[in-house]
């Protein structure tokens, strides 16, 4: 099983974990197959990353991933010199995991 | 609706499955003061839904107890009475938070092991009250989708379209957030304050408030959570941590750095989402 962001997902590729609304509610089952029409729907479902049957991704393609949600998640807490001490702390276990 | 019309309904709690009658005697006689623990214990006992699920928090490792617990009235002697009142309520509403939102699951066990690791080193008095406190923190997002669906799920499309924080999504479309709901609840349920104000209050940390310690650690616990990634509070942001919240535990950052460091090696487990 690999996560890949949704935008690098192919018709074809077999779902590897459900994949939920929002509110819960399953909108593709595990071994469900990506069709045209469903990964057209995706990103409008609000899903920016699924897992999919496969090789795990190289782990620095991982790594890249981590630390772009990473950045974006401290985004607006430049300034803030407490909030980029955690967010280096952070950086630096998520890195070492991957 | 204005802010009384929420609380009522929250009070209400239409949609919110009703609490079984082994619940409600046992919260009547965890408020007696002359029930012992061992009472109490032996009537949870008695309902093996409920004592299964209490177990299974009791020993699912965040509050760290190095030997499993194996029966209600050896929790109730080492995690006390109003924290298994609590975890007794809270089993109903914890089972509809994996429907909830997409990882909100894994980042209430994260921030309550947070919460427990945090206490532990700021010296708190009751590490476990606390640890239930991070456990139940987000409870008002359950809350909010079981009975107000339509607010919800603006809520939910907010957050995605403008990149908001959640609470900030839900300050913007009700006027309050999950903490106030939570809070509601959690007082009708006849909690005490030590444990609901730092649920209500997670993300309105102030120095002076009641119980502002425990509050801090929640506070501290749910921002270092979303840092590392450990599961998911239904956005993509960090709300800012307060620096008074690190100066009331007696905190400097590098204690801060301590505690992610044990984090990240106990936690790594938990899906990073």
């Amino acid at each position: 099983m690999r996560y890949i962001p949704v935008d690098e997902a192919q018709v074809g590729d077999r779902i590897a974990e459900a994949i939920y609304s929002e509110n819960g509610r399953v909108l593709l089952p595990v071994g469900a197959r990506l069709s045209e029409a469903v990964l057209s729907r995706l990103s409008g479902w609000g899903v920016d990353r699924i897992a999919v049957d496969g090789e795990e991704m190289p782990s620095d393609e991982q790594t890249r991933i981590l630390l772009e949600a990473l950045d974006h998640r401290f985004t607006g807490h430049e300034e803030d010199p407490l909030m980029m001490r955690i967010k280096d702390a952070a950086r630096s276990h998520l890195t070492r995991h991957h | 609706m204005d802010r009384d019309q929420i609380r009522t309904r929250i009070e209400e709690a239409g949609n919110l499955p009703t609490l079984p009658d082994v619940v409600i005697r046992i919260t009547e006689m965890a408020d007696r003061a002359e029930t012992t623990g061992r009472q109490l214990g032996l009537e949870i006992a008695k309902d093996q839904v409920i004592s299964a699920k209490v177990l299974r928090l009791v020993n699912s490792g965040f509050y760290g107890f190095s030997q499993p617990i194996a029966t209600v009235p050896h929790a109730v002697t080492l995690l006390g009475f109003e924290t298994v009142k609590t975890l007794v309520l809270g089993s109903t509403v914890l089972d509809m938070m994996k429907d909830a939102l997409p990882g909100l699951w894994e980042h209430s066990m994260a921030c309550a092991r947070t919460s427990a690791l945090i206490a532990e080193h700021a010296l708190l008095d009751d590490v476990q009250e606390v640890c239930t406190a991070g456990l139940l923190h987000d409870l008002g997002k359950v809350v909010l989708r079981q009975s107000m669906e339509d607010a919800f799920r603006t809520v939910v499309s907010l957050v995605q379209e403008r990149d908001w924080l959640f609470v900030e999504a839900e300050e913007h479309v009700l006027g309050a957030h999950h903490g106030h709901f939570a809070g509601w609840l959690l007082e009708k349920w006849g909690l005490p304050d030590r444990l609901v104000r730092p649920i209500a209050d997670h993300h309105n940390f102030h120095e002076d408030q009641p119980f502002a310690r425990s509050t801090a650690v929640v506070h501290l616990a749910d921002i270092l959570c979303r840092a590392e990634a450990l599961g998911r509070g239904g956005d993509r942001k960090i709300p800012r941590l307060n620096p008074a919240a690190l100066e009331i535990l007696g905190m400097a950052i590098d204690d801060v750095l301590g505690v992610m460091e044990r984090m990240s090696e106990e936690m790594r487990d938990i899906r990073r989402v």
